[in-house]
C-alpha cells in the first residue's frame, strides 16, 4: 500500500458557464520518503488535485474517484476526521508565503497553533518545538523570530517559516504547491535543497507541484505531467525529462530557458492552454501539437503503460517522430 | 515601540484639541444674533445699562482676541465660563448632563458593536443564504430610517401601546436616584448593589439606546460583512484551514483579527453619528443629557454653554479617534512601525 493512492480522481467546479470538469481521471501514487513531481501549465488541474487531498476544494466542488491516504478514503471522511488529518498527517506549503502567512499573528503562534490543537501540548512545550522547527529550516536567530511578524522577513525566509509550519506536527505527506515560484531565483535552490533534506531526514512523502521542469529535474524522483485536467505522461524524472514520450512534455522542455541549450532557440508552445470552458474534443493538446494527426481530434488517448514504469497518453512517439528529440535526450544525459 | 506610537498619537490629539477650541470659538462668535437680546427679559433689553452690564459680565464688551485669550486661560484652569440660562458654571452643567448622555451613547455603542459585528460576520459566513438576504434588508432599513421617526414609533408602539419598555426619563417614579459615582445610573446602581434601581435604569436606557443604535447597527453589519468576506478569500485563511484548526478558531483568530481594522475605523465615525443623534433622541425621550442641553443653549444663544458642549463633544470625538488609532497599532503590527 502506498502512502497516497489517487484513483480516477475527477473534480468538477461551478463556473460562469456551468459546472465544468477540471480534473478528469487522475491516477497518482506517492510512497513514503519519495518526492513526486506534478508538472503542467497554469489551469492544468495540479493545484486542484493537491487541494482535494486535504479536502480544501472551493465551495461547490464535486468529486469522483478515490483518494486513499494510508488506506483511508479521504473523500469519504467526515469534516471532523478531515480536520484531524489536515496539518497533522498531511500538510501543505502554498505558492506565495507573503499571502499564506497571517500578517497580524506572530510567527510563534502560527508555528504551533495546530500543534496545540492536534496534540494538546502546553504553551511552553509548543514554544520549544517552534524554536526547534525554525532551526530545522535553518532560520537564523530563531528564538527572536517567534515574537516577530511576517513582514519582518524576506520572501525566502517566509517560505522557510511556512515550511516549518507545515512540519510542526511531523506530517507523513507534504504537499508543496509551487513553493519556489514566488521567490527570487537565488533563493529557489535553497528551498529545494531544504525540501530534499527534510524528506530524507523525516521519511515523509512529498508532492511537489510546479510548472518549472528545471525544478523537477533537481528534486523529484518521479514525475507526472498534467494537461487540461489529465495526466499525459508519468515515469521516473530522469527518464521523462531525457526522453519525453508525450509531445506536451517535449514542448514544455523546449520552452525551458537553460544554460546548456548551445544556441538552440527557445520554442514557446503555440496557442493557448486549453481552458475548462473551451476544452477541445479528442486529445486536448492536439490544437497545439506539432505531431497531431486527424484521429487526435476525435479520440481521447488513454494513458498507456510503457517499459521502465513509464506511461504516456499519446499514440505518436515523439522520439521516433522527430529527430531533434533524440539529440535533446543525449544532451541531457551527458 | 507601542508606547512611542501611543505618544505620537497623543501629541496629535492635543494639537487637534487646540484647533477645535479655536474653530468652535470663532464659529460661536460669528453666529448672527445678540446674546443679550436672547437672554435678557423684555424690560431689561430696553435699559442700556442692563445690556451693558450683561455684556460686561460675560466679557462681551472686549475685542474678540482678548475674549479668546481670556477663554483659553480660563479653560486651562478648568473654567468653562458660566451658562447664561442656568446661571451655573458650564462645567457643573456638563458634569450633570454628560454622564446621562454617556450612558445612552455607550449603551448604544455596545448594542451596535455586538449586533453589528456579530450579524455582519454571520452574513459573510453564510454568504448569499437566506440569513444573509434577511440581514441585508434589516441593515438597509437601519441605515435608511430617519431617527426621529423611529424614535417616535418606538416610543408609541413599544412603550405606550405594548408597555414592553418604560416611557421617557432615566428612572421609574418609584426608583431612588443612586448615589452618584459616575453619574451613569445603571453603573452607580450596580456599584451600590441596588438591583431594583439598576433594572429600572437599564429599562429606561435600553429603548432610546436601541433607537440610537439602529443606524450604526445597519452600518456595522454591512461593513463587517464586506470586510469579513474580503478576508475570507485570503490565502492565510485557507492556510489556517489547511492546518486543521477548528472553524471557530479560524474565524476568531485569523479572520476577525484582519477584518477588525477597517471595522474599527467605521466604529470611530459611527460614534460621531451617535453623538449627533443624541440631540434628537434625548429630546424625544426627555433624556436630560448633553443633547437636550445643546438644544436649549443653541436656541437661547447661550454662548458659554454652546462652547462647552462643542468642546465636550469634540474632545470625546478626539478621544475616540485616539483610541481607534491606538487599537490599529495593537491589532496590526505593521501600522506600529510606520
Amino acid at each position: 500500500m502506498s502512502l497516497l493512492e489517487i484513483d480516477g480522481l475527477a473534480i468538477a467546479l461551478p463556473t460562469r458557464t456551468g459546472v465544468r470538469r477540471l480534473v478528469d481521471g487522475v491516477d497518482l501514487r506517492v510512497e513514503a520518503g519519495e518526492v513526486v513531481g506534478l508538472a503542467g501549465e497554469s489551469g492544468s488541474g495540479k493545484t486542484l488535485t493537491a487541494l482535494s487531498v486535504l479536502g480544501l476544494l472551493p465551495h461547490g466542488a464535486q468529486t469522483g474517484g478515490q483518494i486513499r491516504f494510508d488506506g483511508r478514503d479521504v473523500l469519504a471522511l467526515r469534516r471532523r476526521e478531515l480536520r484531524r488529518l489536515r496539518g497533522a498527517d498531511v500538510a501543505i506549503v502554498f505558492q506565495d508565503p507573503t499571502t499564506a502567512l497571517h500578517p497580524m499573528i506572530d510567527i510563534g503562534t502560527q508555528l504551533t497553533e495546530h500543534l496545540r490543537v492536534h496534540r494538546g501540548v502546553s504553551r511552553k512545550a509548543a514554544r520549544a518545538r517552534a524554536v526547534e522547527l525554525l532551526g530545522l529550516v535553518r532560520l537564523p536567530d530563531s528564538a527572536r523570530a517567534l515574537d516577530a511578524f511576517a513582514h519582518h522577513f524576506s520572501g525566502g525566509m517566509k517560505q522557510r517559516i511556512a515550511i516549518a509550519i507545515a512540519l510542526a506536527c511531523e506530517p507523513r505527506l507534504l504537499i508543496a504547491d509551487e513553493p519556489t515560484t514566488a521567490l527570487d531565483v537565488t533563493v529557489q535552490a535553497g528551498i529545494l535543497q531544504l525540501l530534499d533534506r527534510l524528506r530524507r531526514e523525516t521519511g515523509m512523502g512529498v508532492v511537489l507541484i510546479t510548472h518549472d521542469l528545471a525544478v523537477m529535474n533537481v528534486t523529484a524522483d518521479r514525475l507526472y505531467v498534467m494537461y487540461a485536467g489529465r495526466i499525459v505522461e508519468e515515469g521516473a524524472t530522469r527518464g521523462v525529462l531525457d526522453s519525453p514520450r508525450h509531445p506536451y512534455t517535449r514542448a514544455l522542455l523546449d520552452a525551458l530557458p537553460e544554460g546548456d541549450r548551445h544556441g538552440r532557440p527557445l520554442l514557446p508552445i503555440p496557442g493557448e492552454p486549453a481552458t475548462p470552458e473551451a476544452r477541445p474534443a479528442g486529445c486536448p493538446f492536439h490544437p497545439r501539437c506539432v505531431h497531431a494527426r486527424p484521429e487526435c481530434s476525435s479520440r481521447v488517448p488513454e494513458l498507456v503503460t510503457l517499459a521502465g514504469g513509464r506511461a504516456a497518453a499519446c499514440p505518436v512517439d515523439p522520439l521516433r517522430g522527430d529527430g531533434s528529440s533524440v539529440e535533446l535526450a543525449r544532451h541531457r544525459g551527458g | 515601540m507601542l508606547s512611542r506610537f501611543v505618544a505620537r498619537r497623543f501629541a496629535a490629539a492635543v494639537a487637534l484639541a487646540f484647533g477645535v477650541v479655536l474653530v468652535a470659538f470663532l464659529l460661536t462668535n460669528l453666529v448672527p444674533g445678540d446674546p443679550a437680546a436672547a437672554n435678557l427679559g423684555q424690560r431689561a433689553i430696553e435699559d442700556p445699562d442692563a445690556v451693558a452690564a450683561f455684556r460686561r459680565q460675560y466679557g462681551l464688551d472686549q475685542p474678540l482676541p482678548v475674549q479668546f485669550g481670556r477663554y483659553l486661560t480660563n479653560l486651562l484652569t478648568g473654567d468653562l465660563g458660566r451658562s447664561q440660562q442656568t446661571n451655573r458654571p458650564v462645567r457643573t452643567d456638563l458634569a450633570e448632563f454628560g454622564p446621562a448622555s454617556a450612558e445612552l451613547a455607550l449603551t448604544a455603542t455596545a448594542i451596535s458593536l455586538v449586533l453589528g459585528i456579530g450579524l455582519g460576520t454571520l452574513a459573510a459566513v453564510r454568504r448569499d443564504g437566506p440569513i444573509d438576504q434577511a440581514l441585508r434588508v434589516v441593515s438597509l432599513g437601519g441605515v435608511s430610517v430617519p431617527l426621529f421617526w423611529l424614535a417616535l414609533i418606538a416610543l408609541y408602539l413599544l412603550s405606550f401601546r405594548l408597555s414592553l419598555f418604560p416611557g421617557a426619563g432615566r428612572l421609574g417614579p418609584g426608583a431612588p436616584r443612586p448615589p452618584s459615582v459616575t453619574g451613569m445610573y445603571t453603573v452607580d446602581a450596580a456599584l451600590a448593589g441596588d438591583w431594583a434601581t439598576f433594572r429600572s435604569a437599564l429599562g429606561h436606557v435600553l429603548l432610546p439606546a436601541m433607537v440610537l443604535a439602529a443606524y450604526t447597527i445597519g452600518l456595522l453589519t454591512r461593513f463587517t460583512r464586506s470586510s469579513v468576506l474580503e478576508v475570507l478569500g485570503n490565502d492565510y485563511v485557507r492556510a489556517a484551514h489547511a492546518k486543521g484548526l477548528p472553524v471557530r478558531l479560524v474565524v476568531r483568530r485569523h479572520v476577525m483579527r484582519a477584518a477588525l481594522v477597517p471595522i474599527i475605523t467605521v466604529v470611530g465615525t459611527a460614534f460621531a453619528s451617535l453623538l449627533a443623534g443624541t440631540v434628537l433622541v434625548e429630546q424625544i425621550f426627555s433624556w436630560p443629557g448633553i443633547g437636550s442641553y445643546a438644544y436649549r443653549s443653541a436656541t437661547t444663544l447661550d454662548l458659554p454653554a454652546i462652547m462647552g458642549v462643542s468642546l465636550f463633544v469634540a474632545l470625546v470625538y478626539i478621544f475616540v479617534n485616539f483610541v481607534v488609532d491606538v487599537l490599529y497599532g495593537v491589532i496590526d503590527p505593521r501600522i506600529r512601525a510606520s
